[in-house]
């Protein structure tokens, strides 16, 4: 049962420099006790399409154009503000990604946990304080350090309090905002894992935005990569991984450095993000494309969503005849081979 | 793919400073203790305490009677049957500088908490919403800015009459305008920090955003602020005094005590030092206190 659908989402930001086009006509969806990652570089759309989910796209500037976003069935879009309200924390949380920035550093943390605790639940403030103190003892810190403000914990702990109150209430559905960019290499690892057990725990859904494809190795199922507020691809880990089919993937794996291998230069994608008050026509990665060149339709015509195995959606014009795409992969593992 | 599971440190935990004993402290007590680092700061909270007290029990305190005239007394330096001195009625200039207090102290009050209050209204609904609703109270309060303080206190003075009430009304309206701008300052700042959004993704509403998370973070700069104003507008009411629109004579106020002296401060000094002095003390009082609360709330402050 899929608890998250998103469909045909856009969304723009009227600016005075022009309308910039954030998120355009993505489809989403997720199901229960699944983690999907959502990959991109900075400036595609990834936390536009996070806080869209919870209707918090500021207004002014930000505009939801078009598209549904159905959460169990309600589109939350249309949701009065009571019942937006009671999901938000209750039933979708969203853990964000500076939890140096994320916590409100007069208020100690056990207020801000509680706090979390009795917008959503109605129970005496004892119970609340009780089981704020389970929360914090799930993220591995001791109860009595309650009493201390944000600025006496280090990033990692911090991001640790972020997630306690998170999962306080038991959301259905936690989005991550690229949870372990801001911390450093073990402290990610920690936190990963952390997220993982304690979703395992209580079978919720993982939205688990970030930039970083080794994240999405070890977390998640199902991954969707972003660019220029488009899904341009979308499949199992393993479609994404072992079966890239989309250039803008295939160029994101190359510029990962390879341990094994000797190299003077990283191999960037060529060329930058297109502006996005200003996108191309058809192919929105058309301009940086090693494979434009071949098809003229690029150019003109936005390419469908082809779904070239089952659950694997690349939106490029070369899989429209996948078996061509199919040699050329072959032909290029002969290259590397 | 470098290999992420990297080795896990579970870093112990360090004591913080100050609590190696194992004790630990209220928020209340490390902030007392912060506040009585600060020497100046507890003087003046001392010299304050002080004031309020002898201001209220000012009855009990000295012998004389504050509009009492005795004509066979004028003009006494100060002794110890008069510790400040008469005046040109024979009246002792201590007892009318404790009674003069009392006044000044409770128009103040008055007056900030008024100012305070609708100041923190105004100020979060423009800041936290934005658009129009600041846009129409921040052009209205712009033409209070424009008018001098002073000025426009003595005109709704003028207007309403003069009187305790009506001083401390003026007083109040003149001061909203830059109380409001300041809150409404600290308020964009702090609306579009992440933890506001934060709280919102958590389902709180606005009422409850403004009031927990908002005026919680602007508390120190505001209760600095209300110890400033306090200390301004007792020189804002002894100023309207000094020009016949505040508290009228006979009522003994700082301000028309040092108008009513002025005549003969070449012959005679106790008559204007003493409810000046007074007046300058009990501001630079204020203004030390403010300093030393500020101090002592923040707790990012680690000293």
């Amino acid at each position: 049962m899929n608890v998250l659908e998103i469909k045909d989402l856009s969304i723009r930001f009227h600016t005075d420099t022009g309308v910039v086009q954030a998120v355009n006509h993505i489809d989403l969806n997720l199901k229960q006790g699944e983690t999907l990652g959502l990959v991109g570089e900075t400036g595609a759309g990834k936390t536009t399409t996070a806080l869209g989910v919870l209707n918090l796209v500021q207004s002014p500037p930000g505009e939801i154009t078009s598209g549904e976003i159905v959460y169990k069935g309600k589109d939350m879009l249309k949701l009065k503000k009571h019942e937006m309200h009671a999901i938000r924390g209750g039933e979708i949380s969203m853990i964000f990604q500076d939890p140096m920035t994320a916590l409100n550093p007069v208020l100690t943390v056990g207020e801000q946990i509680t706090e979390v605790i009795s917008l959503h639940q109605t129970c005496s403030k004892a119970e609340a304080t009780r089981h704020m103190v389970d929360m914090l003892e799930k993220v591995r810190i001791p109860a009595q350090r309650a009493d201390d403000y944000p600025h006496q914990f280090s990033g990692g702990m911090k991001q640790r309090v972020v997630i306690a109150m998170a999962l306080a209430c038991h959301p259905k559905l936690i989005i991550a905002d690229e949870p372990t960019t801001a911390l450093d290499v073990t402290i990610q690892a920690q936190v990963l894992d952390m997220i993982n057990q304690l979703k395992k725990e209580s079978d919720t859904s993982l939205l688990l935005i970030t930039h970083d494809l080794g994240v999405v190795a070890e977390s998640c199922e199902r991954a969707a990569i972003m660019y220029a507020g488009e899904i341009v691809e979308m499949g199992s880990v393993e479609d994404i991984f072992d079966h890239t089919a989309h250039p803008y993937t295939k160029g994101l794996f190359n510029s990962i450095p390879s341990l094994d291998k000797e190299i003077e230069r990283l191999k960037p994608i060529e060329g930058l993000m297109p502006d996005p008050t200003n996108l191309p026509k058809g192919c929105k990665f058309h301009p940086r494309c090693p494979f434009a060149l071949e098809l003229p339709v690029c150019s003109q015509e936005e390419p469908r969503n082809f779904e070239v195995t089952p659950g694997h959606f690349v939106k490029c014009h070369r899989c429209s005849n996948w078996a061509e795409t199919l040699t050329m992969e072959e032909k290029e593992g002969e290259d590397n081979g | 793919m470098i290999n992420r599971r990297a080795i896990i440190v579970e870093t112990p935990r360090t004591p913080l400073s100050g609590m190696e004993d194992g004790q630990r402290h209220g928020q209340f007590y490390l902030m007392t203790r912060r506040f009585t680092r600060n020497k100046m700061a507890v003087v003046a909270l001392v010299f304050l305490v002080a004031l309020i007290l002898s201001a209220i029990f000012s009855d009990y305190l000295t012998p004389y009677d504050s509009s009492k005239q005795d004509l066979s007394a004028r003009f006494l330096y100060p002794s110890l049957a008069h510790l400040m001195g008469t005046d040109d009625f024979g009246r002792d200039i201590f007892t009318r500088v404790l009674e003069g207090g009392r006044i000044s102290l409770l128009v103040s009050v008055i007056s900030v908490g008024i100012s305070t209050v609708l100041a923190v209204v105004l100020g979060s609904i423009a800041g936290y919403f934005g658009g129009t609703v600041d846009n129409v109270i921040m052009r209205v309060m712009d033409i209070f800015i424009a008018i001098p303080g002073l000025l426009m206190a003595m005109a709704i003075s003028a207007a309403l009459g003069t009187g305790l009430v009506n001083t401390a009304i003026a007083l109040a309206v003149s001061a909203v305008a830059p109380l409001v701008r300041q809150i409404r300052s600290s308020i964009l700042l702090l609306k579009n920090q992440e933890f506001i959004e934060a709280s919102k993704a958590f389902g709180a509403g606005d009422a409850r955003i403004i009031i927990t998370h908002v005026l919680h973070n602007i508390m120190a700069p505001l209760i600095v602020q209300i110890s400033l104003r306090l200390g301004d507008t007792i020189m804002a009411i002894a100023g309207l005094s000094f020009l016949g629109l505040g508290v009228q004579p006979p009522t003994p106020e700082w301000g028309n005590m040092v108008a009513a002296g002025r005549d003969y401060i070449r012959q005679f000094w106790p008559i204007v030092t003493f409810p000046g002095v007074a007046v300058a003390v009990t501001m630079l009082a204020f203004n030390l206190l403010g300093d030393g609360l500020r101090d002592a709330m923040d707790p990012r402050m680690k000293r």
